[in-house]
């Protein structure tokens, strides 16, 4: 079993869910929370993260209670082969939507800001040969892979971020307090949105070789995900106040066209943030891919998952290119965090880990008598 | 298979009649002008017959004069054993008291015999003995140690491996005084017979790499090994890959830190480059001055290392791309001045930035093959020359010829040769893939190659450690684009 | 392995076929560093006239200074439009993502649809920088930006030249694109510089005051700098004084302002607290006073004072009654620091403003006096 003997570490498995979760929601996470909740969005993202990191620790207890088994092994183990079947088509059906509809929105970015009359085509299915390239190496290259990309990217971007606040004007941030704990619910599926990336610890957590350590790892990742979110807010506030963040579509990008750094070589730094974007979005979509891969693999009884990288590639193509334009892709996008994901990411591994613990209950009692 | 035995179909063994032993030897050497015969006689009484073998230009003349010839056939007659004594006596005697010499040895089989010969050992025949004593004897001509032309440093020894493999063991030994270094010998390919040993310190360097560099050298099956380059290639990880995976040096100050690190030598005959496995990228990038100077000297000049690889990486391309898909983020009297410089010149930047590419390739190619100082200058004046003529002729844009002469004395700061090439034929795919697809282009192409480079591991070290073994061996990132004081580094 | 290298061969056959979209040589791009719109002459149109400003390449390539500008005028109903139908007579590429200043004509400013529509289509636009100045012209854009500067040829270069010194001088961004848009989202006022042409010079002094996105009056040189001390944007400014005949000037240096809320008997007041810190610059040659006793400075500071806040309430005056437009800020405190106060005020703001009780209680120091008696 080649494939299986790739191994990563606690570390590296926090880095590549860090690296997959940012990037979903970056670009439009300011609009959003401007739109639900003025100048409250922190709070969201908070309320959102507390949420996250809870589940994030179900995920680990349920990767710890069963170091070394795959998704579909656990979930056949306590819910019967046919619900673990079902379930694993529908993750695959989920992880495949959600990257096609990041790869589409990326590559309106891309569009946007680098290559104008490039088609869209062309750059979406270039990035998705450089994600079969990924997909093909296994996983224990995409764990060396998220350890460089950490410096890589927040460093740069934490150097333009701070530029960024030359023209902050720090009464932005108020007035606080305004929200409602109703409107705080109903704002908490777009944070959700932007956490989304780490239910991938259910698959990936079969190659980490110390399980047990897992979980100090991904708390950080939560946290730090979390913070980085409300830099982010807050940076996008700061500079454009709540009501023209509401009128962006990616704030963060057009966070980048004012800043100036005077006396260097480059004027406009956006055609440079988009390049470390490129990276953030390889992060997240190659991720999801290897994911995808893994899972069919799974399903169909092979051993190699290699050989489905190049297979998958036409379906997140298609997927990708379904929508019209941009406003479609976003409204499909909602229905999705809506429904879709909230089901595979909280209800199911919620059932899963209540039906372990039972067992465990019961078996310990058992053993007992 | 280090050693294969000719199978020749008469016995390998020897006769005890010295005649037909040296018409075998005469038989199968045939046609060897420069192997030598001479028949001799041994003792005053006895009067043993014996013939000594041996390949002329490879022996040590002095030697065989004067400690083996002149002790068999002179003060053998004056030290001569009771005549009561048997024949087997005498050849204990012999062995024992009579040849002065340091190195003496004995086999069994013709093939060990001629191989013997054809390394440069003197062989001994003796009449009713059935074994062959085989005299070291080793003496053939040989460069002089000197300083590597290819690694010069400003500040360290300069003494460099030569093509003989016992003075390369041995300029490592001075370095390393301790019980623990071993020297494993074997050889490699099945007509060169190639000398190939493997030093490790044994209770530094793991046991699992050490099996698996014996194992790999044990696997290989060719004719002949030339260089040591070519051994590099039979047993690294990925063959496919453009990147090295063993380093090579011709110091023996970096090999000798190298040793220390717990890495394995592995030096071949005729080669002044001995491998070093496992290596690293970071190991590549690191010249061994970094050592012997300053930490804070050393610390900015490997930054500096590190941002001339990435120019001399991606400089061309970066041109292209602005140029010709973003020239907004240039200053806009940049783009003015630029644009004007560039009206009249009628190839396509990246027609451009390939064009001048390939002249200095050819320039550097040539320069290689070029003696000595013209080299060199071939190289200065040449780019010089055809480059501001072509500005002037209206082919290129000044700016481009500015990018591509940055960029090639960037590649030339990189250490490590190989890295420097593989770099060199990556920066076209660059500029192609700039050429179509611009920043997004490179940074698809720069991804793909830093997955390659993640993936690629030295005999089960990952290629880009420490970079990305950072949880586990967060110590080791110490030496990596920073130097921390010597201090803090224990070795 | 074997099938991934044909497929990468197959599409990198495919593009260079296809060939490269987004390849545009340097040299084969035209520049626009400067647009100006303006209402066109036709009655009745839809159109408006669109000037463009750029440099010709071609004189450069002769190696010599003076690289000639070229401005071009077409009628068009969207800034898009007719940069497209300007390619009919262009033989390269515009490019506007070096574009540096934006000049409105004072007629369409006043149009809110037609300033609606322009505004969108620069902030759309993801390659025109926030940082492009917008100014309001005083008459026709398309003057100002036929008038050659006079220490900088090229019109773009110049017109940036020419914001920057404001910046560098008098210490705020003056009408940059990012900021201009920023309090438009919020409040729909914001008050942009104003260029005209003098004598064929270009000057660049005054505000124009937007209400409801469109144009509703100028301000000049002086009520602008008071302004900018209320907005709390100054760096350095100077007022001339007079006292005792003599004209003193008094360059400003730091300001603080904090607005409070006074809530009592049912009428809403503000009160603008402004401190003001300058130096003296100019006095008199062998004066017979000595300037340097704090007495005679507390005199002067009471001049400085009386005189600064007659102007501040002027200003304030002619916002209230005669623009109608709150440029000072009020809006923006109230949303901020009283957000239930503003959920009342804030539909009926237009009424409520120009009767808003503003008291100011301005505060003047001297700080420093050069280096003589």
């Amino acid at each position: 079993m080649f494939r299986d003997n790739e191994k990563i570490s606690a570390t590296q498995i926090a880095l590549i869910l860090t690296l997959t979760m940012i990037g979903t929601g970056i670009l439009t996470l300011p609009q959003s929370l401007a739109k639900e909740a003025g100048a409250d969005g922190w709070i969201i993202i908070v309320v959102g993260g507390v949420l996250g990191i809870a589940l994030a620790n179900i995920y680990g207890y349920i990767v710890k209670s069963h170091p070394h088994t795959k998704y579909m092994d656990i979930l056949s183990m306590h819910l019967s082969k046919y619900v673990a079947y079902v379930i694993v088509v529908m993750t695959i059906i989920y992880l495949l939507i959600l990257n096609g509809f990041i790869i589409r929105i990326f590559g309106e970015a891309i569009k946007m800001f680098l290559l104008f009359k490039t088609p869209i085509e062309l750059i979406i299915f270039s990035m998705l040969l450089v994600s079969v390239f990924l997909v093909r190496k296994g996983i224990e290259t995409l764990g060396r892979f998220a350890e460089i990309m950490i410096p890589i990217i927040f460093i740069p971007s934490l150097l333009l971020f701070m530029l960024a606040l030359q023209n902050a004007e720090m009464k932005n941030l108020l007035p606080v307090f305004q929200v409602s704990i109703k409107e705080i619910v109903k704002a908490i599926p777009i944070v959700l949105f932007s956490f989304l990336g780490f239910e991938l610890l259910f698959i990936f957590g079969f190659f980490v070789n110390k399980p047990k350590e897992i979980s100090e790892p991904i708390n950080y990742a939560m946290i730090f995900v979390i913070l980085a979110y409300i830099f982010l807010n807050s940076m996008t506030l700061l500079n454009f106040g709540v009501k023209q963040t509401q009128h962006l579509i990616w704030p963060t990008l057009s966070l980048f066209k004012t800043i100036e750094i005077p006396g260097l070589f480059i004027e406009n730094v956006e055609a440079l943030v988009m390049s470390i974007w490129v990276l953030i979005a390889f992060t997240t979509i190659a991720p999801l891919h290897l994911a995808t891969s893994y899972l069919m693999a799974d399903i169909v009884g092979m051993k190699d998952n290699k050989l489905l990288a190049l297979p998958i590639l036409p379906i997140i193509y298609l997927i990708a290119m379904f929508s019209e334009n941009i406003a479609e892709t976003y409204a499909h996008l909602d229905k999705i965090t809506n429904f879709l994901a909230p089901t595979i990411v909280m209800i199911i591994p919620c059932i899963l880990a209540l039906v372990i613990y039972a067992r465990r209950r019961s078996g310990r009692e058992g053993n007992k008598i | 298979m280090a050693q294969n035995s000719n199978d020749k179909t008469n016995n390998n063994r020897m006769n005890k009649n010295l005649e037909t032993n040296i018409e075998t030897f005469k038989e199968i050497l045939k046609d060897c002008k420069d192997i030598v015969y001479r028949k001799i006689e041994i003792g005053k009484d006895i009067k043993l017959n014996a013939a000594i073998i041996y390949l002329d230009g490879m022996i040590d003349r002095n030697l065989v004069n004067e400690y083996v010839l002149t002790h068999l056939m002179l003060t053998c007659r004056m030290t001569e054993p009771n005549p009561k004594n048997r024949k087997g006596q005498f050849v204990e005697q012999i062995k024992k008291n009579v040849l002065a010499v340091s190195d003496m040895k004995e086999v069994e089989t013709i093939d060990d015999g001629i191989l013997n010969i054809l390394s440069g050992e003197t062989v001994l025949l003796l009449d009713d003995y059935e074994k062959i004593i085989i005299i070291g004897s080793r003496g053939w001509p040989m460069r002089s140690v000197s300083e590597p032309i290819t690694e010069s440093v400003i500040r360290g020894p300069r003494d460099g491996f030569t093509e003989t493999l016992r003075v390369n063991t041995a300029l490592i030994r001075r370095r390393i005084r301790d019980s623990q270094l071993k020297v494993h010998a074997m050889q490699v390919g099945r007509r060169s017979r190639t000398d190939v040993a493997i030093l490790y310190i044994e209770d530094i360097a793991d046991s699992g790499l050490v099996e698996e560099v014996k194992k790999r050298l044990e696997e290989i099956d060719v004719e002949a090994v030339i260089d040591s380059g070519f051994l590099e290639q039979l047993i690294e990880d990925n063959w496919i890959s453009i990147f090295p995976q063993i380093q090579n040096t011709e110091r023996a100050d970096v090999a000798s830190a190298a040793l220390y690190e717990g890495k394995t030598v592995i030096v071949v005959d005729n080669s002044p480059f001995v491998l070093i496995a496992p290596s690293t990228f970071n190991a590549m990038m690191q010249s061994a001055e970094d050592y012997h100077e300053r930490w804070m000297i050393a610390t900015v000049v490997r930054i500096l290392r590190y941002f001339a690889a990435f120019l001399s990486l991606l400089f061309p391309a970066l041109y292209v791309a602005i140029t010709s898909f973003h020239p907004q983020m240039l200053p806009t009297s940049l783009v003015i001045t630029l644009s004007a410089n560039r009206s009249g010149v009628p190839f396509p930047a990246i027609i451009e930035a390939l064009l001048m590419e390939v002249t200095i390739e050819l320039l550097r190619e040539a320069g290689v093959r070029l003696p000595g100082p013209i080299g060199a200058t071939i190289g200065i004046v040449g780019g010089l020359v055809i480059g501001q003529a072509a500005v002037e002729a209206g082919l290129v844009a000044p700016l481009m010829v500015i990018v591509v002469a940055v960029t090639a004395i960037a590649s030339f700061s990189i250490p490590s040769y190989n890295i420097a090439i593989a770099f060199r034929m990556l920066r076209f795919i660059f500029i192609v893939s700039a050429g179509f697809l611009g920043l997004y282009g490179i940074m698809l192409i720069l991804t793909a190659v830093l997955v390659h480079l993640c993936s690629l591991k030295s005999f089960n070290t990952p290629f880009l450690s420490p970079f990305v073994t950072v949880a586990e061996n967060t110590s080791a990132l110490k030496d990596t684009i920073v130097r921390a004081p010597t201090k803090f580094m224990k070795r | 392995m074997r099938r991934v290298i044909l497929i990468v061969i197959i599409v990198v056959l495919i593009s260079t076929i296809i060939g490269c979209w987004d390849n545009v040589e340097i040299d084969e791009r035209v520049y626009v560093l400067a647009i100006g719109i303006d209402k066109a002459e036709i009655e009745k149109s839809e159109k408006m006239l669109f000037t463009f400003a750029f440099p010709n390449m071609q004189l450069a390539a002769g190696g010599d200074a003076g690289i000639e500008n070229i401005v071009i005028s077409r009628l068009g109903k969207s800034f898009y439009c007719t940069e497209e139908r300007l390619t009919t007579r262009v033989d390269k590429d515009l490019f506007v993502g070096h574009l540096k200043v934006i000049i409105i004509g004072e007629e369409i400013a006043r149009d809110s649809d037609k300033m609606r529509g322009i505004l969108d289509a620069f902030e759309r636009e993801p390659l025109i920088s926030r940082k492009v100045r917008i100014a309001i012209a005083k008459g026709n854009a398309k003057d100002v930006l036929e008038t050659e500067g006079k220490t900088e040829s090229l019109i773009g270069i110049f017109f940036d030249g020419l914001f920057r010194t404001r910046d560098r001088v008098h210490g705020y961004d003056a009408g940059e694109l990012g900021r201009v848009l920023k309090r438009l989202h919020q409040y729909g006022e914001v008050t942009m510089p104003r260029i005209t042409v003098e004598k064929e010079e270009i000057v660049l002094e005054g505000k124009a005051v937007f209400n409801d996105y469109k144009l509703v009056g100028w301000l000049d040189e002086r009520e602008k700098q008071i302004l900018t001390i209320i907005r709390e944007e100054a760096k350095t400014l100077t007022f001339s004084i007079i006292h005792d005949d003599l004209i003193i000037p008094y360059c400003v240096s730091d300001v603080k302002v904090k607005f409070s809320l006074n809530n009592e008997n049912e009428q809403m007041k503000i009160v603008i607290e402004i401190d003001v810190e300058g130096d003296i610059r100019q006095y008199q040659f062998n004066p017979e006073e000595d300037i340097m006793e704090p007495e005679f400075i507390k005199k002067v500071d009471k001049v400085i004072n009386s005189t600064l806040e007659l102007k501040t309430k002027k200003l304030i005056n002619k916002l209230q009654k005669e623009l109608k437009t709150d440029v000072i800020g009020v809006q923006s405190y109230l949303e901020k620091f009283h957000p239930k106060v503003w959920e009342k005020e804030k539909e009926d703001w237009e009424r409520t403003f120009p009767n808003l009780d503003i008291e100011i209680k301005l505060n003047t120091k001297v700080r420093r006096i050069g280096l003589t008696r």
